[in-house]
C-alpha cells in the first residue's frame, strides 16, 4: 500500500495546494442554495525545518436572499505519529464569530450541503478541539486514527504503479483530501482534480 | 497626485495602485497575549516583528491584492526556517490603554515611521526589498476580554510621476523569459530590477541616469492591471536619485506582466524635503480604521475548556446514541453527602458527563492516608490550615473548580444528624438538619456516599419526603453496592427499595466499638471506583428515561437499562443486578415514617435519633419483631423445645 512520508509531504505540498486552488468549486445545485467560494487567503509556509504547514482562509457565501456566509479557515500538516496528512480547520459566521460548537453549524446546513435530519459529518468522524501544535493555536481536527487504512484503500484505486513519484504523491492527497478532508466534511465543497497537466 | 499633463505628449495621469491587505493569523494574537503577559508587561516600546509575502513565483488566481501575513512566528528572532515565502520587517507598536490607542496623533505617528524608511532608502548603502517594505502595526491588548483592536501601516513615499503612453507590450514580451530566469536562479529575492544595456541587475547595483528601464516584481495579480502599492517607494527612490522618466516592467507570473512609461513632473518634487506620506490600512470597505479581532473563543482557556467539554460529550450523541439527552444532564444541581473516596469519585465521572452544579457536604478534614484514595486532595492538604488539613468539602469544591474552571462547586462542613447517635447539642443538631433540609430543595439529585450505615438514615427520608433521585454507593472490604431509591410516586407494587427495606431492625451506631477492620475504610481501594463509577451511570440512565426515578426495574431506554441495584464482588470479580421491593414496614421509606416526617419535622427526626425503638415503634417493625418471636415460639412450642429455659442456669447456680 502507498505510505505517504513526511518528506514527500513537503516536497509535493506546494503542487498540492495548487491543485486545491485550481479545482476547488462550490457546487450548485439546481434545486438548492446556489453559492460561491472565495478564496481569502492561501500559504504553505515551512513553520520548522522540517515540518511545512498548508493554510487556507476560504468564505462560502449563498447567493439566495439570505445572503448565508460561513468563512473557514483550514490548514493541512502531516502527522508523524499516524503517518498521514491531517485537517484542522474552523469556521466563523458573519460576525466573525467562531463556530467551535458544532450544533451553531445546523443553521449552515443548506450552505455546507448538510440534509438537516442527516448529519452525516458528525456520525462519521471524531472531532476534537485541539492545539495545531504547528501553529500554537486551537483549531478543530478530524481525529485521525482510521485515516491511514482508508485513504490507503481508496487512494489503491487511483494510484498506478508506472506514476511518477510526484503523481502518487498529489493522487494520494487528493484521496486524503475527499475523504478525511475538507469536501468530504461539507458536501457543497468540491474538489476533483485530474493529473493530465501536472 | 498633481495631475500635470505632459506638453511633449498631452497625456498625463496617476498611476494607480492596488493597496496591501494584512491578514493577521490568530496565533499572531495568541502569541502577542503571552508575550504581553510574561515579557512585555507594561512596557510599550516598539519591537521589531516580521511578516510575509506568498513568493511573487508562487501567486495563484485569488491573489488580487498583495497580502502581509502576521502569525505567531512573526515575533521570532533569527534568521527565517521558512523559503517558500518572502520575509520582510516591521515593529509593533503596542499600547497599553485603549485611550492610547485612540488618541496617538496617527499622522504624526505615520510621519515619524516614514521618515525611518526615508533615512533607509534615501542613505542606506546596501539597499535591498525590505528597506522598502517596511510595515508597522498598532495594537491594543486587552487581555481580560481578548479583544485585539490592531492598525497596520505601511509607510508609502510619494513622487509625482505621470504616466505617459500606454503599455509597450513589445518591451514586456523582450524580458519575460530573462525575467523568470533572473528569477529563478537568485538566491536572495529582489522585488526591483534594472535593465542595464539589455541585462538585469539588482538594485545594489543601480546603475544612475536621468533615463531608465526597471522591473517591478508585482505582489498580486490584479486582473485591472494595477500594480501593488510597494512600487510606490520604488518610485520614490528613483526621484530622489535623480531619474526623471522610467520604464517599469510590471512582472508577473500568469502572463500578465505590463508596462509603464513614467515621467516625472519635477517642478512637484523635492529631494530635500520629507515627501507625502500615506499607508494606513483601509478596512475591506475601504474605509481608514482600526481592525478588532475577538478571540474570546479561541484563546479564553475557561471557553475552550467549556466547548472542548461539551464536543466531547456531543460526539456520543453525534456518533453513537442520537437520542441521548446531554441537556438533562448538564442541568442536574447535584448534592454529594460524603466529600471522601466515594465523592471524590463520583464528582470527577459526574464532571465528565458536563454536570455543572455540584455541593459538597463533609464534616471531616483531610487525613494523611486521603490523597491516594481521594483524587480531589493532594498532600499539602493533609497539613495545611494550621497542621489541621483542609476541610474536605470546600477543598474538594475548590478541587473541581482547578480542574474545569466551568464548575459551579460548594463545599459545606456539615454534620448530618445520624440515627442512633442522641441528640446532645440541640441547637447544633436542630441548625445542621435544617441547612440539610435546605440543600435538598436546593438541589435534584442527592448521592448518599458517607462512611456509615446509619448517616444515610436522615438523607434517605428527606430524599423521599421531598421527592428527589436519591443514588446510594456503599462499599464493603471487597464488595459494593450501588442502588437507587424508589418514589412514593410509584406504584406502591412497582416501587423500589431503599437502602434500609431489608433491614428488620432500625439503623443503630455501627461506629462505636468497631474494631478498625470493621470500619468501612478497610476496603479494596479499586471497589471505590467501581461503585463510583457506577453511581454516576446509573444516574446518566435514570435521567434518560422518561419516568426519571420513577422508572421501574429493569426497564430500558434507548440509552439501556436502569436497574435498581448493583452488587459488585471483588473477591470473584462478579457483579450483579438485584431488585427488591419497598418493604411496607421499612424504617426510612415506609408511607407512615414518611408522614411523620412531613408532620413533625425535626421534632420527629428528634425522636428517632434519641431512641432507635421510637423508629420501630413507628414503622412497625417492632411489631412485626414481636410477631416474628411469637411465630418462633410458637414454631418450638409446636417441636416440643421450651424458650423460657435458661441454659446457662444450671451451671451458674
Amino acid at each position: 500500500m502507498y505510505q505517504l512520508t513526511n518528506e514527500i509531504f513537503n516536497r509535493y505540498i506546494t503542487d498540492f495546494n495548487d491543485l486545491i486552488l485550481d479545482n476547488l468549486t462550490y457546487i450548485n445545485t439546481t434545486s438548492s442554495t446556489h453559492g460561491s467560494i472565495n478564496v481569502l487567503n492561501n500559504y504553505v509556509k515551512s513553520v520548522t525545518p522540517t515540518k511545512c504547514i498548508c493554510y487556507s482562509c476560504i468564505e462560502l457565501i449563498a447567493a439566495k436572499e439570505d445572503r448565508k456566509y460561513l468563512k473557514i479557515e483550514f490548514t493541512i500538516s502531516y502527522s508523524d505519529f499516524y503517518s498521514v496528512p491531517k485537517l484542522h480547520f474552523r469556521m466563523y459566521n458573519n460576525m466573525d464569530q467562531l463556530l467551535l460548537d458544532m450544533d451553531q453549524w445546523d443553521e449552515y446546513n443548506e450552505l455546507l450541503g448538510m440534509s438537516p435530519d442527516n448529519e452525516e459529518y458528525k456520525k462519521d468522524y471524531t472531532f476534537t478541539i485541539e492545539t495545531n501544535e504547528l501553529l500554537n493555536s486551537t483549531w478543530m481536527s478530524i481525529h485521525p486514527c482510521e485515516t491511514l487504512e482508508v485513504v490507503g484503500q481508496f487512494a489503491e484505486t487511483s494510484i498506478m504503479e508506472d506514476d511518477k513519484e510526484k503523481i502518487k504523491a498529489l493522487k494520494y492527497l487528493s484521496s486524503w483530501f475527499g475523504t478525511y478532508g475538507l469536501t468530504r466534511i461539507f458536501p457543497r465543497i468540491s474538489y476533483r482534480p485530474t493529473f493530465s497537466g501536472v | 497626485m498633481s495631475g500635470v499633463i505632459s506638453e511633449e505628449t498631452g497625456v498625463g495621469k496617476a498611476l494607480k495602485y492596488v493597496a496591501i491587505q494584512s491578514f493577521v493569523e490568530s496565533s499572531f494574537f495568541t502569541k502577542l497575549s503571552e508575550l504581553k503577559l510574561n515579557e512585555f508587561k507594561l512596557d510599550a516600546s516598539k519591537r521589531a516583528i516580521r511578516g510575509f509575502f506568498t513568493s511573487p513565483k508562487k501567486l495563484n488566481k485569488f491573489n488580487d491584492f498583495p497580502t502581509l501575513n502576521l502569525d505567531f512566528q512573526s515575533f521570532e528572532k533569527g534568521p527565517v526556517a521558512d523559503s517558500k515565502n518572502v520575509y520582510v520587517t516591521g515593529e509593533l507598536f503596542n499600547v497599553n490603554t485603549i485611550e492610547e490607542f485612540k488618541n496617538l496623533n496617527k499622522q504624526d505617528q505615520l510621519k515619524e515611521w516614514g521618515q525611518e524608511i526615508f533615512n533607509d532608502i534615501v542613505a542606506a548603502k546596501e539597499l535591498n526589498f525590505k528597506h522598502f517594505n517596511r510595515f508597522y502595526i498598532l495594537t491594543f491588548s486587552d487581555l481580560k476580554k481578548y479583544k485585539f483592536y490592531y492598525w497596520v501601516a505601511y509607510p508609502t513615499l510619494h513622487s509625482p510621476w505621470n504616466v505617459v503612453g500606454g503599455s509597450n507590450e513589445e518591451l514586456v514580451h523582450k524580458y519575460s523569459d530573462k525575467i523568470k530566469e533572473f528569477l529563478d536562479d537568485e538566491s536572495d529575492f529582489n522585488q526591483f530590477i534594472q535593465v542595464v544595456n539589455g541585462k538585469l541587475v539588482n538594485l545594489q547595483d543601480i546603475h544612475l541616469a536621468q533615463h531608465g528601464t526597471f522591473v517591478f516584481i508585482d505582489s498580486s495579480l490584479n486582473k485591472e492591471q494595477k500594480p501593488s502599492i510597494q512600487l510606490k517607494n520604488y518610485l520614490y527612490f528613483l526621484a530622489n536619485k535623480g531619474f526623471e522618466e522610467v520604464d517599469i516592467i510590471i512582472y508577473r507570473n500568469n502572463g500578465s506582466s505590463f508596462h509603464s512609461h513614467l515621467k516625472l513632473d519635477k517642478a512637484d518634487f523635492k529631494n530635500d524635503v520629507l515627501p507625502k506620506i500615506t499607508g494606513w490600512e483601509r478596512t475591506s470597505q475601504g474605509k481608514l480604521g482600526a481592525k478588532l479581532a475577538d478571540l474570546g473563543s479561541l484563546i479564553n482557556p475557561h471557553q475552550l475548556a467549556e466547548q472542548a467539554v461539551d464536543l466531547n460529550l456531543k460526539l456520543m450523541k453525534w456518533r453513537i446514541a442520537p437520542e441521548l439527552n446531554l441537556d438533562i444532564i448538564k442541568e442536574q444541581r447535584v448534592l454529594l453527602l460524603g466529600a471522601g473516596t466515594l465523592g471524590s469519585y463520583v464528582a470527577r465521572a459526574l464532571m465528565g458527563w458536563g454536570v455543572r452544579n455540584i455541593t459538597f457536604v463533609d464534616n471531616g478534614r483531610i487525613s494523611y492516608s486521603n490523597p491516594v484514595r481521594q483524587p480531589l486532595f493532594s498532600f499539602k492538604d493533609c497539613y495545611s490550615d494550621n497542621g489541621q488539613g483542609e476541610w474536605k468539602a470546600a477543598r474538594a469544591a475548590e478541587s473541581l473548580k482547578e480542574i474545569f474552571p466551568g464548575v459551579n462547586s460548594k463545599g459545606l462542613n456539615l454534620e448530618v444528624p445520624m440515627i442512633g447517635h442522641p441528640v446532645s447539642d440541640e441547637a447544633k443538631s436542630k441548625a445542621n438538619f435544617n441547612i440539610l433540609s435546605d440543600l435538598f430543595d436546593e438541589n435534584d439529585i442527592i448521592f448518599l456516599l458517607m462512611d456509615s450505615r446509619e448517616s444515610r438514615w436522615l438523607p434517605t427520608v428527606i430524599g423521599y419526603a421531598k421527592n428527589k433521585i436519591v443514588i446510594n454507593a456503599a462499599l464493603g472490604f471487597d464488595s459494593y453496592l450501588v442502588m437507587r431509591h424508589g418514589s412514593l410516586k410509584q406504584n406502591e407494587k412497582d416501587r423500589l427499595g431503599c437502602y434500609y427495606c431489608n433491614d428488620v431492625v432500625a439503623p443503630n451506631d455501627s461506629l462505636s466499638d468497631r474494631t478498625l477492620d470493621q470500619m468501612c475504610t478497610v476496603t479494596r481501594p479499586g471497589g471505590a471506583l467501581m461503585a463510583s463509577a457506577l453511581a454516576v451511570e446509573l444516574l446518566v440512565s435514570i435521567l434518560q428515561h422518561p419516568e426519571s426515578k420513577g422508572a421501574p426495574n429493569g426497564s430500558s431506554t434507548k440509552f439501556g437499562e436502569v436497574p435498581h441495584q448493583i452488587r459488585g464482588f471483588l473477591h470473584n470479580f462478579q457483579q450483579t443486578k438485584l431488585y427488591a421491593p419497598n418493604y411496607k414496614h421499612c424504617s426510612a421509606c415506609s408511607d407512615v415514617v414518611i408522614e411523620k416526617y412531613n408532620e413533625g419535622g425535626w421534632e420527629f427526626v428528634k425522636k428517632c435519633l434519641n431512641d432507635s425503638g421510637y423508629l420501630e415503634d413507628i414503622c412497625g417493625l417492632r411489631k412485626v419483631q414481636e410477631e416474628a418471636d411469637l411465630a418462633t415460639a410458637e414454631l418450638m412450642g409446636d417441636l416440643g423445645f421450651s424458650d423460657d429455659e435458661d441454659e446457662d442456669a444450671e451451671w451458674l447456680d
